[in-house]
């Protein structure tokens, strides 16, 4: 099934991550803002306002946060969703000036975090904080601005409220503006406004103008954390590349199948262009669609990470972290390693365990890990992210930035993180989208679509076109198409969206040591040698614990694309070098794209080429051919 | 006692040795002897055809040039121009024996897999590029392939798809489902496909020139009654066949039921095993008599253009071959070499026959079937296509990289695929039609191949590293595999330096583009 409105996640560019990551040293860097601030966030008052609102009371700044942040909780949400709200009884009128106060009060307290979740680690879980800025200023007042401007701006009769009859009457609303789903019809628009109307005051209220923005629950949210568990578990067992390499399939490398290594993995270059990427892997092995997620049995597994909100389900958090830890029993302290003073924290009564209660301080312990980032508003430089970690012992390592991702890596005990952080709104694929689509449905290859072409199922195709055919003739044009999508793309600036998984395919990732997805002819030469190096314990043979799991966590702000599964066990990977470094000759002649040109590409005669080759190692690379383009 | 006359002995040694002369040649021996046999098997081809052609007194062509051998051979064996890089090696290369070694080298190469892979998907799913049969086809492919990268033999092979059951062999299960279970269209395709005969016309009646009965048809069909798709309780679950312990075909409009009967005649033992089972065993073993016959004869029409046999599914008593006792010993060769498909690639690009020029040197064209030129083939849909792809802009992998569909999925390919895709199952006739030509001409595939921003081929050659005259040559190495002659690089540089077309970079698009165009382009040759 495919929607007009689907994007990939994956960014793809050669990027110049050299050396294996995780044994890089690093400084432990503290934020260069003023650290007296930072402690500040860590410590327990400010946590405790934040905890007096989980209880409902209804001081004016947190609780705005919470209304606008949080959905009412709807039956078909996961229980995650669930919200109580506490502000449900107050009218529209007296949240709006309270909104101001908590722009003015956010944008000098710049310590309350964008979002804080749990992450379930091997050894013990970590408290996460995440603290967000969009050019220097915090995102979550933006992202209020944004709803009310916009609100504001439907508001047809100005008398400073808009209720429901308004906004479903204005023109450009009817028109799918606003990304929300065109009206065509009076019972239409009754429904959206059955729907969408919660507490039924027929005003709209920020909250209820979030959700609609987002066609979806849980993307009415300024953030939201997925971490879908049915990518794999990112073990040796799951890996293609181990499967292909171990040819007498005994759970095992040894010496000779790595010497192999390389011949294996050319052998699957289905195109013959020196470049094999993991789509090829699983093209060969998976005979479904490549759309589908790859039909492997469902194995129920503890969520990785779980957020902690206001509206935290600690049932599920208990049963999770009983499962993960205790193996289902009780939580004990030696559950845990390298825990003690977490597991101090968290037992208030000191009887050895960890009830269900006492979970809820979570809420409130200093946090294992902060991840500050910046946003910035332009194209010019990828996000700047930094982590800092409480203990001294996790090392994460200055992050990296290309094009529009930063990558940054923690190396937790027996777990690799990768955290990349993604700034897509800066992005205007939508030519590049109607095009697509153009050739996905264009049956008749006129260049237009028209309503015909369109498949009956699902049912919003129809609709999008509609919305889409501004000028009513019938046939939407690339360009109108792309349109469309740019209208979409309004509230997505100011959300991000956080997922968590494994990387699907963790020999793969070893292989592909500059972490874009494919491996060049380069990384094929020496994957022998590579795997060699993981053989810890130097018997000679690789064995499947060798092999470190690694976690990837994606920050995207601006994703329009709607979640699904399938994005989401999609793994990421760093973006290419920019266009703008190369002579466009060089791209032109590189055309498989991995940065540099080999033997084959080149169309000179060979003596030129050994000429320019001033390493001999058979590619010539920018830097060789830079200063012929002076 | 009776003593045999001597005479008669040695009619019978004579007879004995002759017979078993192509027995003893591709012995499974080592390399040497492999060699030695795989060239007396050619020398014995150009000995066949020679025949007839002083019988017709119609001189044979030429030997290929180099630019052609490398061209063609790349097209064949890999289903893409050679790049130029490996045409100015081949082309400087002096030593004696380097068409065996570049032959070699394309044998070697991933797309080879993969171009056979889709030769055959062609073959056992004719129905082009339908969404709806892409599954099958995505699956039908991959399973092909990864037969092909391991050389597996050939009657294995066949075997395998026979008895596909699921996991794995997903594979060759899409290809029953592609088909809808019917033991008839079972029976009629994989006849078809694998045995070279075909049986369809007997499926009503008895088969008005073959000597196949209605009896024959459904006894065949037999076989593939008892196959059924299990059905999954998920949507997703993977494709599984069964084989069930009671079903049976009836001749149509009657109530005989028809027991298995293989194509020789002979009925099946009603031993152990499912019937598909039984089937796929007579399918490799050597009561088979068409089974190696079929394939021969097909490899031989994908290089040469047309089979010892025309058409190359119908072997039948009344459709007899161009040169029979050349087919029955490369026969005979493939069986004894252990069904090596790679084998017989290699004996068919090394003799003289694939060598030959196809530039005519009579005044009137020869009859195909002689093979005294390598016929004109144009090049297929996919062919034209990858060949083209070399020359377009490098993949969008901007910023937000949105991945490509790659491969079969591609959309651009599948459309064009759609358009220029040949009906006709033979493939030295081509019916292009308006909507072919006018893709050629204005079509956005060759639009973006040869526009002077677009272009990857006239991006990379607007580089501090090329004089217009290399431009010239690399443009024509690129897309003809061979460099130009005097009075055609005469003629680019005249309409270069003219200024007709404006600026530099637009008048070398002007010359890609009217080389793309060119018959000598769209013509494997």
């Amino acid at each position: 099934m495919r929607s007009v409105s689907r994007m990939f996640l994956v960014t793809v560019v050669a990027g110049l991550f050299t050396g294996c990551p995780f044994s890089r040293p690093a400084p432990p860097t503290s934020p260069s803002s003023a650290p007296g601030t930072t402690q500040t966030a860590m410590q327990p008052d400010s946590a405790a306002a934040d905890n007096s609102t989980a209880n409902g009371s209804s001081d004016g700044a947190p609780a705005i946060s919470a209304a606008v942040g949080e959905p009412i909780r709807q039956p078909n949400d996961k229980p995650d969703d669930r919200a109580a709200d506490p502000s449900g009884g107050d009218s529209n009128a007296e949240r709006r000036p309270d909104a101001e106060r908590l722009a003015g009060e956010a944008s000098t307290d710049p310590s309350r975090p964008a979002e804080r979740f749990l992450l379930f680690a091997p050894q013990r879980p970590l408290v996460v904080e995440l603290f967000v800025r969009l050019s220097g200023r915090d995102l979550e007042p933006q992202f209020q601005a944004y709803l009310e401007s916009s609100l504001k701006a439907l508001d047809s009769n100005s008398d400073g409220r808009t209720s429901w009859e308004e906004l479903t009457r204005h023109p450009s609303f009817s028109k799918g503006a606003f990304s929300a789903q065109p009206i065509t019809t009076e019972k239409r628009r009754l429904d959206l406004i059955e729907q969408n109307d919660i507490d039924r005051d027929k005003w709209v209220s920020l909250q209820e103008f979030a959700r609609l923005l987002s066609r979806e629950a849980a993307n009415s949210r300024m953030v939201t954390l997925r971490s879908p568990n049915d990518g794999g578990t990112g073990t040796v067992r799951d890996s293609i590349v181990f499967q292909l390499l171990d040819q007498n399939g005994d759970g095992q490398l040894s010496g000779s199948e790595l010497d192999q290594a390389s011949l294996r993995l050319l052998s699957k270059d289905l195109d013959d262009d020196e470049l094999v990427a993991l789509a090829d892997l699983r093209a060969e092995s998976a005979t479904l669609t490549p759309n589908a997620p790859m039909a492997r049995p469902r194995v129920w597994s503890a969520e990785t990470a779980v957020s902690l909100g206001w509206h935290v389900d600690w049932d599920r958090v208990f049963a999770d972290m009983q499962e993960t830890y205790a193996l289902g029993g009780s939580l004990s302290r030696d559950c845990f390693e390298n825990a003690d003073a977490f597991f101090d924290e968290l037992d208030a009564d000191n009887n050895g365990r960890i009830t269900r209660r006492e979970l809820e301080r979570l809420l409130t312990v200093a946090a294992d890990l902060r991840v500050e980032i910046d946003f910035h508003a332009t194209q010019a430089s990828p996000p700047a992210m930094e982590i800092v970690s409480r203990d001294a012992t996790l090392t994460p390592s200055p992050s990296m930035g290309k094009g529009i991702v930063t990558l940054c890596t923690v190396q937790l005990p027996h777990l690799a993180t990768r955290w990349f952080c993604a700034d897509r709104s800066v992005v205007d694929d939508s030519q590049t989208r109607a095009e697509q689509a153009l050739a996905q449905y264009d049956s008749n290859n006129d260049g237009y679509l028209e309503e015909a072409e369109l498949p009956d199922e699902p049912p919003q195709v129809k609709e999008q076109f509609q919305a889409a055919d501004e000028n009513g003739d019938g046939k939407i044009y690339p360009g109108e198409i792309a349109d469309y999508f740019r209208r979409q793309r309004g509230i997505a600036s100011f959300q991000l969206r956080i997922r968590l998984g494994y990387q699907p395919d963790v020999v793969f990732a070893e292989l592909d040591s500059n972490a874009n997805g494919r491996l060049d002819f380069r990384e094929i030469q020496v994957a022998g040698e590579r795997l060699a190096g993981c053989d810890r314990n130097q018997d000679g043979r690789l064995s499947a614990d060798e092999f470190q799991r690694v976690l990837l966590v994606s920050i995207t702000r601006g994703d329009t694309g709607p979640a699904s599964a399938e994005l989401d066990a999609t793994p990421l990977v760093m973006p290419p070098q920019p266009a703008s470094d190369v002579a466009p000759w060089f791209r032109n002649m590189d055309s498989n794209g991995d940065g540099a040109i080999s033997r084959r590409e080149f169309l000179g005669d060979a003596e030129r080429f050994r000429e320019l080759d001033a390493n001999a190692d058979g590619f010539l690379d920018w830097s060789e051919l830079q200063q012929l383009s002076g | 006692m009776r003593t045999l006359p001597i005479s008669g002995i040695a009619f019978f040694l004579l007879f004995a040795i002759r017979a078993l002369l192509p027995l003893a040649l591709c012995a499974q021996g080592d390399e040497p002897e492999r060699d030695a046999s795989r060239e007396e098997m050619q020398r014995r081809i150009a000995m066949h055809l020679e025949a007839r052609w002083t019988e017709a007194g119609i001189p044979p062509a030429e030997r290929c040039s180099d630019e052609e051998f490398c061209r063609r051979s790349s097209l064949d064996l890999c289903g893409v121009i050679p790049r130029v890089a490996e045409v100015r090696e081949f082309l400087a290369d002096n030593s004696a024996n380097k068409r065996s070694q570049w032959l070699e080298r394309l044998l070697a190469s991933p797309a080879h897999a993969t171009h056979l892979a889709s030769t055959w998907r062609n073959v056992m799913l004719p129905g082009g590029t339908d969404l709806e049969q892409l599954q099958n086809a995505v699956g039908v492919q991959n399973w092909l392939r990864a037969q092909f990268v391991d050389n597996v033999r050939y009657d294995r092979m066949v075997s395998e798809l026979l008895v596909a059951t699921s996991g794995a062999e997903a594979g060759p299960a899409l290809f029953y489902t592609s088909l809808e279970l019917q033991p008839e269209k079972l029976a009629a395709a994989t006849a078809r496909i694998f045995l070279g005969l075909q049986m369809e016309c007997a499926q009503c009646h008895n088969h008005p020139f073959d000597h196949w009965k209605q009896e024959d048809f459904w006894g065949y069909a037999a076989f593939f009654a008892r196959t059924r798709q299990v059905r999954g309780n998920r949507m997703m679950a993977r494709l599984r066949l069964e084989d069930l312990d009671s079903g049976d075909v009836k001749i149509p409009n009657t109530e005989t039921i028809v027991t298995p009967k293989f194509p020789n005649g002979l009925v099946a033992p009603d031993d152990s095993g499912t019937r598909r089972e039984r089937l796929s065993i007579w399918m490799a073993s050597r009561d088979n008599p068409y089974l190696a016959r079929a394939v021969v004869n097909r490899v031989w029409a994908q290089l040469f253009g047309r089979g010892i046999v025309d058409p190359v599914d119908d072997l039948g008593v009344h459709n007899p071959p161009s040169h029979p006792q050349l087919l029955e010993e490369l026969t005979h060769y493939f069986v004894n070499c252990g069904f090596d498909l790679r084998a017989l690639y290699r004996l068919l690009t090394g003799s003289r026959a694939y060598q030959l020029s196809s530039v005519c040197s009579s005044q009137r064209e020869p009859p195909p079937e002689l093979f005294s030129r390598m016929q004109l083939k144009p090049l297929s849909a996919e062919q034209f296509y990858d060949s083209l792809a070399r020359l377009f802009p490098p993949s969008d992998s901007g910023m937000a990289g949105i991945p490509q569909a790659t491969g079969l999925f591609n959309p651009r390919r599948l459309s064009f695929l759609g358009r220029m895709q040949n009906p006709s199952k033979n493939s030295l006739d081509y019916q292009a039609g308006i909507l072919q030509a006018l893709t050629l001409l204005n079509g956005a595939e060759l639009h973006s191949a040869s526009h002077p921003d677009q272009s990857s081929l006239l991006g990379a050659l607007n580089s501090p590293l090329f004089t217009r005259q290399d431009r010239i040559e690399v443009i024509y190495l690129a897309t003809l595999a061979r460099r130009p002659s005097d009075e055609e690089r005469r003629i680019s540089y005249e309409y270069l330096e003219g200024g007709a077309a404006g600026d530099a970079q637009t008048a070398f698009a002007d010359l890609v583009w009217a080389i793309l165009n060119s018959a000598e382009f769209a013509m494997n040759h």
